[in-house]
């Protein structure tokens, strides 16, 4: 079920990548599962996971992209802040697609204190999967 | 007269609200360097035209001037700061309007930080929705940063890449430059209740705005002074830039050969012969016509909303694109 899932993930994401980035997206299978797995335990209908699945790899991809060190001299670093700058983009713009406002907005807030963090050279208070993880149940105990 | 004058837009009430975002945000401590950056990046100042893009925009709306237009055009300025301290590391520039680039002043990975939380508090401020359906504010960010990312991909891909296309020089400068100001002219008009097809037009209006303003920024690499430049004249070939001036030039069969010679290697003072030879070339004056027929494109859209006031602001915006020295 879950590499079923995995796939329908990582196609739909690949699709929505512009062929001009060049970006593929090669996640590790254990992160993927790790994260559907917490889907699974806040309720999320399997239908729903892999959208919210391809979500989550895009906004953890473009955290990644973005991840010390970024040096002048390194050859990568123009490719690092393009493709950070592109996912990121993208999660907006999928999450939207897939009709996640209110994930995007209750999301927002922790995005943001983890640029904030990492602009103070401080430890990301909550991991992004804690996070997802944290609105999820919101969510669910609101309905 | 300044253009926010002739346009009756109060910059200093755009600059209080970028300033408002970042010191009302409980989560940025007060004084801290990351405060620093973004108040300083703020007072650094710029031409502020796609904030006024979005006010003139809500003009051919219901509800212009609303605390919330405000909102998105500080917004808007705030993806367009975020893209320009990204740009700047990304062109390893150390100047920004000849003061040292942001990357200079506190490293590269902070000021990496610094964009980004510009675009995520974007995102968390729009996204505090009231009476729009809530995807609406929300895919402003998600419009207009996409095509940025892609217009850098396309220059990239295209640095001193001396068979570009005029085409493909078209989609790199539509992404990099006009959509910004096509979607803050459109969002602002969608903001104040403005009806769709008239959003659409000022989209269509803002494109050959912006792109009359980027061919008028590839002339000024040509034209103007290192000092009025904020950068060497030049810099843009340097670069590897092919912009619309070049690729008129490449038609020239001995101009050619010495446009195509220069590489990443090349020095300053080795191109200052050809910047010459090209601006005598007669490659200006056609890459300047075609500057003006983007303008008048966009005039004649402004003649099609003539129900509106606010017409005579987006040919007083025309009028200012057209007659810019730097």
């Amino acid at each position: 079920m879950n590499d079923i899932m995995i796939r329908e993930a990582l196609e739909r994401l690949q699709a929505e990548i512009d062929p001009v980035t060049r970006i593929r997206l090669k996640p590790e299978k254990s992160v993927l599962v790790e994260a559907l797995t917490a889907f699974e335990r806040c309720g999320v209908e399997p239908l729903r996971r892999p959208r919210l699945l391809a979500i989550y790899t895009l906004l953890a991809s473009a955290f990644a992209r973005h991840s010390e060190p970024l040096e002048l001299d390194d050859a990568e670093l123009t490719r690092r802040i393009l493709d950070g700058d592109y996912l990121y983009s993208l999660y907006i713009q999928y999450a939207l697609k897939c009709k996640e406002e209110s994930l995007l907005r209750d999301l927002s807030p922790f995005v943001k204190k983890i640029q904030i963090a990492r602009a103070l050279d401080q430890d990301e208070q909550v991991p992004l999967l804690s996070a997802f993880e944290q609105i999820l149940l919101n969510h669910k105990e609101a309905n | 007269m300044p253009l926010h004058k002739k346009l009756r837009i109060d910059l200093r009430r755009i600059d209080r609200e970028m300033k408002r975002i970042v010191k009302h945000d409980k989560d940025v401590p007060p004084h801290s360097e990351l405060e620093k950056s973004l108040l300083q990046t703020i007072n650094a100042g710029g031409k502020r035209l796609r904030p006024m893009l979005v006010m003139v925009g809500s003009r051919f709306g219901r509800r212009p001037n609303d605390n919330r237009i405000v909102q998105l055009a500080a917004a808007a300025e705030f993806i367009h700061t975020a893209s320009l301290i990204h740009d700047d590391l990304i062109d390893r520039s150390p100047l920004r309007r000849g003061e040292p680039s942001l990357h200079m002043l506190i490293g590269p990975a902070k000021a990496v930080y610094v964009g980004n939380y510009m675009s995520a508090r974007v995102v968390e401020l729009l996204s505090q929705v009231d009476e729009e359906p809530e995807g609406d504010r929300q895919s402003f960010t998600a419009v207009a940063t996409a095509e940025l990312c892609l217009g850098e991909y396309e220059q990239l891909e295209h640095a001193y890449n001396y068979n570009m296309s005029l085409d493909d020089y078209l989609l790199k400068s539509r992404h990099k430059t006009a959509h910004l100001m096509a979607v803050s002219l459109e969002f602002g008009a969608r903001a104040a209740g403005a009806p769709e097809p008239v959003c659409q037009s000022l989209y269509r209006f803002g494109e050959h705005l912006g792109l009359s303003f980027q061919i008028r920024d590839d002339l000024l690499d040509f034209t103007a002074s290192a000092k009025q430049l904020g950068k060497p004249a030049g810099s843009d070939l340097l670069g590897g830039q092919v912009t619309l001036p070049v690729l008129y030039a490449l038609e020239d069969a001995q101009l050619a050969a010495q446009i195509r010679s220069v590489g990443p290697h090349t020095k300053p003072e080795d191109i200052q012969p050809l910047l010459e030879q090209i601006r005598t070339s007669g490659a200006l004056k056609r890459a300047e016509a075609f500057c003006d027929a983007e303008l008048q494109r966009a005039r004649d859209i402004a003649l099609s909303l003539g129900d509106y006031a606010a017409q005579a602001d987006l040919l007083s915006l025309a009028d200012y694109f057209g007659g810019r020295t730097f």
